[in-house]
């Protein structure tokens, strides 16, 4: 060891720690906190103005494919905020009742209020939202609806270069 | 008959072995172990191997093929991000960041912009910190060495769509020159799929360059496996200990590398994250944290333009780049750009229904405060930057010149990143952010360049590496990544990374020949 550069020599029992980080859980959410993040996927996805695409499932499934890829501590977070996020009507709307209960506008009403309050769960919500966004924005019924055709331009533009290249 | 396909759907990856299909405890041994396959590591292994060195690569990510790359951000943010783009550096604003993690680094995920830092830039390190031969005239040879390895070239006009004429549109109204930005590319066509991986192959990173070419060469590259922290014999690190990762990333093994040499490439924040876990005390491993926050504007036009379709970034505008504010413009995909914009539900909605309206151009801010990259409880390592006073002021300048920019090109309204001021209608609105109150609410930031946290200096007080990229006090460790870099360059740094990279590992190859000399005369 250089002890040259050690400041702190009785923290070398550091480097025997185990190193146990990057464990993602590849368990599925329990069905309780599936339920929440159903709410609010029902809540946070686009409505209206064309985006009125039955496409909760897809969006929910593209979501969970993204659990086993998040850092270790957001990998614990979230389902923790999840079933934190059940019962913050009784706080945010002083109501007796759970955020699976709501109907979307109330349940949206949460979340932006949690969202205004920033901390914890204004950051669950951001981190909800980003991933619902691209989910249901990325859907190709969604794509279709806004003449985005950013995969048909990638076929026609690689075949396009191998021309120029001569390939 | 087959399509063509471009010549990059078509290279040999030879010895390369999948950590995920290893399990047990794997003894290895080479001349030098590289730890990272980005604009640093590969470098750093093409150059080693050329030297002839027998060289192992370790990469934590996957080797993910360009012919595999497909448009689906999701999909590829999983396979080709550290941790989904997740990562945040912590502080008063919190600024999100994006790196790589699969080979090639973050290379795969850039926008390939290849700028020289100003000079100003480069003398300061070589007058001012007393960092010899790193001064412009010293490194012509390497950044034009970097270009080369790079393929820089300019875009062709046919790649241009109508966000690069608006942007054009709005700079000349307002008298600003622009750059036309050379770019790691050959014959890019167009598909602004930058950031998640070039399907047409024309991005030149290092997943396409000299990993493949190191390769071929007859250097190694173990995947999935990530390095912990460095061996020691003394003040010499022998090699590297770290563990092998299956797909799902659970570790499934243990690896151990006995080298002579250990070049560590891991970006600025990984880096430091290994040399703390080794052992390495020294405050100024992981201090000098420079991130170049940007913070965007979107410019919601009447006429419709499909931002999506075209190259980005064909062009910059570095008239204020000695304010340290620099402008760009990006097409992002819509579910991408949609969480920066405000509302849940039918609000985001209406905003989203005017995508195709829609120019995205953001500030990157040439930052003063430094911040610091330490290790958590869980060993692994976070950033920690809150921007001073300067920075702010010159981000909500910058911020206040892309709004002008595009209010020039046309834009009836722009979209802020600030959390109390969302938008504003007409240039004459544009004095409300100079108004905005500093200490209220938030700055959307985001970067992709972190550097300077292992940065080269004179001494051990001023950083901690030496002029080679050497940690000081230590023998056969070396940096080769941003972490090197002396000060924020106020430009993207990639072609600096493979420029500075180039001139230490000569050095590293000088000092081993040195070694081995009087090994053999002692002998």
């Amino acid at each position: 060891m250089p002890v040259s550069l050690t400041k702190r020599p009785g923290v070398a029992s550091q480097a025997a720690v185990t190193y146990l980080c990057g464990m993602p859980s590849a368990a599925p959410l329990a069905p309780r906190v599936e339920r929440v993040l159903a709410a609010a996927v029902a809540a946070i996805r686009p409505r209206g103005h064309g985006f009125d695409h039955p496409i909760d499932d897809a969006v929910m499934e593209k979501v969970r494919t993204f659990f086993p890829y998040l850092p270790p501590p957001l990998r614990r977070a979230f389902p923790l905020g999840l079933r934190l996020l059940e019962f913050s009507p009784m706080v945010v709307l002083r109501r007796a009742t759970r955020f699976t209960s709501l109907a979307p506008d109330d349940a949206r009403r949460v979340l932006e209020r949690l969202w205004d309050v920033g901390g914890p769960f204004g950051a669950l919500v951001l981190g909800l939202r980003t991933l619902v966004f691209l989910a249901f924005y990325q859907h190709p019924d969604v794509l279709r609806t806004m003449e985005v055709d950013w995969a048909g331009r990638a076929a026609e533009l690689t075949r396009r270069r191998a021309a120029l290249l001569g390939s | 008959m087959s399509e063509p396909q471009p010549p990059e759907h078509r290279l040999a990856y030879p010895n390369v072995v999948d950590g995920g299909t290893l399990d047990g405890r794997r003894p290895l041994s080479a001349d030098a172990v590289v730890v990272g396959t980005g604009a640093g590591g590969a470098v750093a292994a093409a150059r080693l191997r050329d030297a002839g060195l027998d060289v192992l690569m370790i990469e934590e990510g996957a080797l993910e093929r360009t012919e595999t790359f497909v448009t689906d951000p999701a999909t590829m943010i999983q396979r080709l991000y550290r941790d989904a783009g997740t990562s945040m550096i912590l502080g008063r604003h919190p600024i999100i960041f994006a790196e790589g993690r699969c080979v090639g680094g973050s290379t795969v995920i850039n926008g390939g912009m290849t700028w020289r830092p100003p000079e100003r830039v480069l003398d300061h390190w070589e007058r001012g910190l007393g960092l010899d031969g790193t001064g412009a005239r010293a490194m012509d040879g390497y950044f034009a060495e970097a270009e080369r390895i790079l393929h820089a070239e300019p875009n062709h006009e046919d790649t241009f769509g109508q966000n690069t004429h608006l942007f054009l549109q709005g700079a000349a109204a307002l008298g600003w020159p622009v750059a036309r930005a050379p770019r790691n590319m050959r014959r890019c066509v167009g598909l602004n799929n930058c950031a998640l991986g070039c399907p047409t192959g024309a991005k030149q990173t290092m997943l396409v360059t000299e990993v493949p070419r190191a390769l071929a060469a007859g250097a190694s590259l173990l995947t999935h496996a990530r390095v912990d922290r460095v061996r020691w014999q003394g003040s010499r690190a022998v090699g590297v200990t770290g563990r092998l990762l299956a797909p799902d990333g659970r570790p499934r093994g243990r690896f151990e590398v006995r080298a002579d040499l250990v070049v560590l490439a891991a970006g600025a924040r990984h880096t430091p994250g290994i040399l703390k876990r080794s052992r390495l005390f020294a405050r100024q491993i992981g201090a000098g944290l420079h991130t170049h926050p940007n913070a965007k504007c979107v410019g919601i036009f009447d006429q419709r333009f499909d931002p999506w379709v075209g190259t980005h970034q064909a062009f910059h505008i570095h008239h204020f780049l000695d304010d340290g504010i620099l402008i760009g413009y990006a097409a992002v995909p819509p579910g991408l750009i949609a969480a920066a914009l405000p509302g849940l539900g039918p609000a985001n909605a209406e905003k989203m229904a005017l995508y195709n309206h829609m120019l995205t151009a953001a500030t990157l801010v040439d930052d003063e405060t430094e911040g610091r990259v330490r290790l958590g409880p869980d060993l692994q390592p976070f950033m920690w930057q809150t921007l001073g006073k300067g920075d702010i002021e010159r981000l909500h300048r910058g911020v206040a010149l892309t709004a002008e920019l595009l209010f020039a090109a046309g834009a009836r309204e722009v979209l802020l990143p600030f959390s109390d001021l969302h938008a504003i209608r007409n240039p004459g609105e544009i004095r409300r952010i100079h108004e905005r109150p500093r200490d209220r609410g938030t700055i959307e930031l985001m970067t992709v360049h972190i550097m300077g946290t292992a940065r080269m200096a004179k001494n051990a007080s001023g950083g901690a590496t030496d002029a080679t990229g050497a940690i000081f006090g230590t023998t056969g460790l070396v940096i080769a990544d941003a972490s090197a870099i002396p000060t924020s360059l106020g430009v993207n740094p990639q072609e600096t990374i493979v420029a500075l990279t180039l001139r230490n590992a000569d050095r590293w190859i000088e000092a081993r020949g040195r070694r081995r000399e009087t090994h053999h005369a002692q002998a």
